[in-house]
């Protein structure tokens, strides 16, 4: 059989890079640093100028908060205003209508409330055949460092909704 | 192989414009309208000399890894610029601009830098910020103006992809500028393609899809000596949208396109060979913005298809899972008719394909797999993505294209709660170093990873020591070197003085350093290797010691009306000023630095060119030499436009047919405006403080003769146009040019009137002054031209302070009593001489 059983996977690439740069976090990570977590469905948005940067304003309406004292939008890099466009790739997109869970940190310096780790911090509700919701979101191409800044390999993430609340009220509860 | 199609190319084969119209739906930020594509690009219009200038905010990062400064930070963005600027394909230049304040209005596009406390696991993003009015270019094509770019880097850079001496940061920074430029992601392995599948080293920065990427863009006359590929991907009869399209050599770089809305695609940029051509889906995380109609509303996909590659002898439909027919693709040449179809598909199956190779006994993977193939049957790891529920892919096989690397077993494993394919390699001993690009198979799904795994014919370098010889000099040992190894500081190349790849001892310059600066060494061989791979737990270190901090001292002139060509004096202390390692910016990109002329190691001039739109402005001026960098806050100062200034463009052109160079002596152009007030007044001209003979004077054109006794360098050019003087600017004189002192036959015997040459007979010219004693100087530097036709040379040798050139005269060359001979190395002419040239019976009549 394969002399890879056993291995010790440290892999460490010697390049990588794309258009937006990624720290991994891990579910625990991203509930303790994310100011708050909600699940929430986007109701519209708009995008305007702040600064030199276009933002996106995504309205949530909320249904669940999960932890800390959410606003009601979501501000991601990226969009049509002024007379302007601005694509960031790797930014995501929320879509009108569709339900999240959410992940957010709002900018003491700022007040900007943005999502943890961009694409790492949206997870697509669905609801499956038996009833069951669940949530997940697909594996991130984007550069992607682990805590010691290598490139590490993202993965899909799926899970029960009822098993991701319990964990994050798990870790949330240990901070 | 087996079953190879050659597409005969007789029938089906146009000429290339010269100047190719940007492909639709190429992977730039494009909009639909009216029927066409418009990109998002820079308006080389617009900038100055068809430059975008690149600037970081003087604020910069607050927290730096061990050994890690803002210093360093500023000389990878700078190297990556270099890149970019280097392709040779495209019209649009791209320059380092320096420091910048954000205060600072700027009229001109440009690109900035910027540092911003992001919220957890972000460390950067960029892309451009386009008008939604489309303008239309010269050539009638309409396009969508980038008026800015940003990249946003987090303050702290302890785990941004770095530190910054890593090649990852210079590699990252690499990509984000091509998104900058108006790139978007590519599913190629180049530099513009994700994290997980990118294949580009520091030794080999762009790939040819990059390099045609930014090419289609902006693409000059060196992009008609490539080819292109059309024709049209459908499914179920349906033109394919956004669907990806590659053509990929057995042996190098993909490039690729992608699909229109009617499933048509142009591939450009395509150097001369073979190539297999496929159609893919994109992976679910592409990460494409657009493209939109004229709403702004995004036009979507056709959705995945199946991975299918092209062949002649199954036009409507058979699939061919594995390359089998060759499109042959020449320079200057559209292949048209490379038509593809396929089938749709839910998902994708699989996708963000990585191979790992592993070093220091299975601890340290490295991807793309780097794999010494003198070493024997290897094993390799792949990492596959796979919408299945269980992460595995069932009756996974593999096979590379090209017979270099055979796979004997491929089979699952798991680690960390991940399914892994084990690889097992062998190498034919035909077997070629360089890229492989693997196909993946399942029985219902094919995906293909170019650059997959990278053959290297020794282990990855390593640097062992490094100490100083007390002559400026360092002596830096290691092990697996080559002879063309790069040995950097940080993020900087050192100067090589000399390299023992045997003994793996080099002696190097390093560049300027700053006080007490511990600079990270790397080698970096061309198989794509560094020293990092095995060294980046505990790297060795130069320390430069004690020095004083740079300062700028004087800026002279410190104040330019908008419009204005001006060489500045620039002096300084504690700097070390070295040509091609020093910037000079006036943080703005209303202001271009054409040229920086280092007198002394802390003493420059630059030309700079303010633009005529500029805004009224005090920026900041930033001086960069290797790791030193200072600033002057408010040191300039951008004043209103004075129409009636004349402002010569510093470069001397020379104006004799055939010759290049402006050395004393020299007749030369001068190009500008406002140089003469009128035909019968001429302008008062001197360079390097002699008077000049102005043979003629127009408005916007001098001829000039300079004087035979300058002294190569630079040189301060001063004009007066008999209304108002010009700013001085430095301008580059020449060296005298090589002589031709003989033409012989291969016999020996002198060409001269009693004996011509002949048309196909073998020359030899025999030159002073041609290159140093001693210089190795390859076939591809020099040609011969004759009568003004241009001839490859077939030998260069030495002999003592002469070299003589062997060439072949065409059988069709031009026959006269007197045709002009001129040698050039590296495109700088010989003085002329004239040789008769005759029939092969010798008449010089039909």
């Amino acid at each position: 059989m394969s002399k890879f059983l056993g291995l010790i996977v440290v892999l460490w690439a010697c390049c990588s890079a794309a258009a937006a740069t990624l720290q991994q976090l891990s579910l625990d990570q991203m509930t303790q640093s994310a100011t708050a977590i909600v699940r929430a469905r986007v109701t519209g948005s708009s995008a305007s100028f702040t600064g030199s940067t276009i933002y996106t304003h995504y309205k949530l309406q909320i249904s669940e908060t999960w932890k800390g004292a959410p606003g009601t939008e979501v501000m991601l890099p990226g969009g049509v205003a002024g007379g302007y466009r601005q694509a960031f790739p790797g930014v995501p997109a929320l879509q009108t209508g569709a339900e999240y869970v959410l992940f957010l940190w709002k900018s003491s310096t700022t007040g900007i409330t943005h999502l943890v780790g961009l694409s790492q911090g949206i997870f697509n509700v669905t609801q499956q055949a038996g009833g069951a919701i669940q949530v997940g979101r697909p594996a991130i191409g984007e550069t992607m460092l682990d805590a010691a800044g290598h490139p590490a390999r993202d993965h899909a993430v799926q899970m029960q909704l009822s098993d991701m609340k319990a964990r994050v009220s798990q870790t949330g509860a240990t901070q | 192989m087996k079953g190879l199609w050659t597409r005969p190319l007789a029938c089906a084969m146009t000429a290339l414009a010269l100047v190719a119209i940007p492909a639709p739906a190429y992977y730039h930020f494009v909009t639909y309208l009216n029927g066409a594509a418009a990109p998002e690009k820079f308006d080389l219009t617009a900038l100055p000399n068809k430059t975008v200038t690149v600037f970081v905010s003087e604020t910069g990062p607050q927290t730096y890894s061990q050994n890690d400064n803002f210093n360093s930070v500023l000389t990878q963005i700078r190297q990556a610029t270099l890149v970019w600027n280097g392709i040779a394909s495209s019209d649009l230049r791209i320059a380092f601009g320096g420091l910048e304040n954000g205060a600072t209005l700027q009229n001109t596009p440009g690109v900035d830098v910027v540092f911003e406390d992001l919220p957890p696991g972000i460390e950067g993003y960029g892309g451009p910020t386009a008008t939604i009015n489309p303008a239309t270019a010269a050539d009638g094509s309409t396009f969508i103006p980038i008026v800015r770019s940003t990249m946003h880097l987090n303050l702290n850079v302890t785990i941004l992809p770095g530190p910054s001496y890593n090649e990852t940061f210079y590699l990252t920074t690499l990509h984000e500028l091509g998104h900058a430029l108006g790139l978007q992601h590519t599913f190629t392995s180049a530099t513009m393609s994700q994290a997980t599948t990118r294949a580009t080293t520091l030794t080999h920065p762009l790939g040819a899809d990059d390099i045609a990427g930014l090419s289609v863009l902006y693409p000059n006359a060196n992009f008609a000596q490539l080819g292109s590929i059309t024709g049209q991907i459908t499914a179920g009869g349906n033109g394919v949208h956004l669907a990806s399209v590659v053509a990929i050599p057995t042996a190098g770089d993909a490039v690729s396109s992608v699909t229109n809305p009617d499933g048509t695609f142009r591939i450009d940029g395509i150097p001369p060979g073979s190539y297999f051509v496929y159609v893919h889906a994109m992976p679910p995380d592409a990460d494409i913005f657009g493209p939109w109609n004229a709403a702004g509303t995004v036009v979507p996909a056709s959705g995945p298809v199946a991975t299918l590659f092209w062949s002649p002898s199954a036009p409507t439909g058979t699939p061919n899972l594995v390359p089998t027919a060759v499109v042959s693709v020449q320079g200057g040449v559209i292949t048209p008719g490379i038509n593809i179809a396929t089938s749709t598909l839910s998902d994708v199956p699989i996708y963000d394909g990585q191979v790992y190779g592993y070093f220091n006994n299975q601890t340290i993977g490295i991807t793309p797999a780097d794999v010494n193939m003198l070493g024997g049957a290897t094993t390799v790891a792949a990492s596959l993505v796979t919408p299945a529920t269980n992460g595995q892919i069932a009756g996974l096989g593999a096979q590379a294209i090209g017979a270099s690397v055979s796979i004997s077993s491929v089979y699952p494993y798991t680690a960390n709660g991940y399914t892994y394919y084990g690889l097992e390699l062998g190498f034919g001993s035909a077997g070629q170093p360089g890229s492989q690009h693997l196909i993946f198979s399942s029985p219902n799904y094919t995906y293909v990873l170019p650059d997959a795994i990278n053959l290297t014919q020794s282990g990855p370098p390593a640097v062992t020591a490094a100490n100083g010889n007390g002559d400026g000099t360092v002596t830096i040992t290691g092990a697996n070197w080559a002879a063309n190894t790069l040995l950097y500081f940080d993020g900087l190349p050192s100067s090589i003085v000399s390299l023992n790849a045997n003994t793996g001892s080099a002696v190097v310059v390093p560049p300027p350093g700053v006080n007490n600066q511990q600079a990270v060494l790397t080698a970096y061989n061309s198989d794509g290797q560094n020293s990092q791979f095995l060294q980046s737990a505990s790297p060795v270190t130069w320390s430069y010691g004690n020095s004083a901090s740079p300062v700028i001292a004087t800026i002279t002139p410190s104040s330019l009306p908008a419009g204005a060509e001006a060489s500045i004096d620039i002096t300084g202390s504690g700097f070390t000023f070295t040509p091609g390692l020093t910037t000079v910016g006036f943080g703005t990109s209303d202001v271009l630095v054409q040229s920086v002329f280092v007198l002394s190691p802390n003493h420059l001039q630059v030309d700079v060119l303010v633009s005529p739109n500029a805004a009224l402005s005090n920026p900041d001026v930033s001086v960069i030499a290797g790791f030193q960098f200072a600033t002057a806050p408010a040191g300039f100062q951008i004043t209103p436009q004075d129409s009636g200034l004349p402002t010569p463009v510093p470069t001397l052109t020379n104006a004799s047919p055939g010759l290049t160079g402006a050395y004393p002596g020299a007749i030369v152009t001068l190009y500008g405006s406002n140089l003469a007030v009128s035909s019968t007044v001429l302008p008062a001209v001197t360079v390097g403080g002699q008077p000049v003979k102005v043979l003629y004077a127009s408005a916007s054109q001098l001829n000039l003769q300079l004087p035979p006794g300058l002294t190569p360098g630079p040189a301060l050019l001063t004009l007066n146009n008999g209304a108002a003087p010009a700013f001085p600017i430095t301008v580059n004189i020449d060296t005298l040019p090589a002589g031709i002192n003989a033409v012989q036959s291969s016999s020996g015997a002198y060409i001269d009137a009693a004996n011509p040459a002949q048309q196909g007979e073998a020359l030899i010219v025999t030159l002073s002054n041609f290159a140093p004693p001693g210089t190795n100087i390859g076939p591809g530097r020099v040609q011969v031209s004759v009568g003004g036709v241009s001839h490859p040379v077939t030998q260069i040798t030495a002999a003592g302070a002469l070299y003589q050139v062997s060439f072949l005269l065409n059988a069709n060359d031009p026959v006269g009593q007197s045709e002009q001979l001129i040698v050039y190395l590296d495109g700088r002419s010989s003085y002329p001489a004239s040789i008769p040239v005759a029939h092969p019976n010798g008449s010089f009549t039909p």
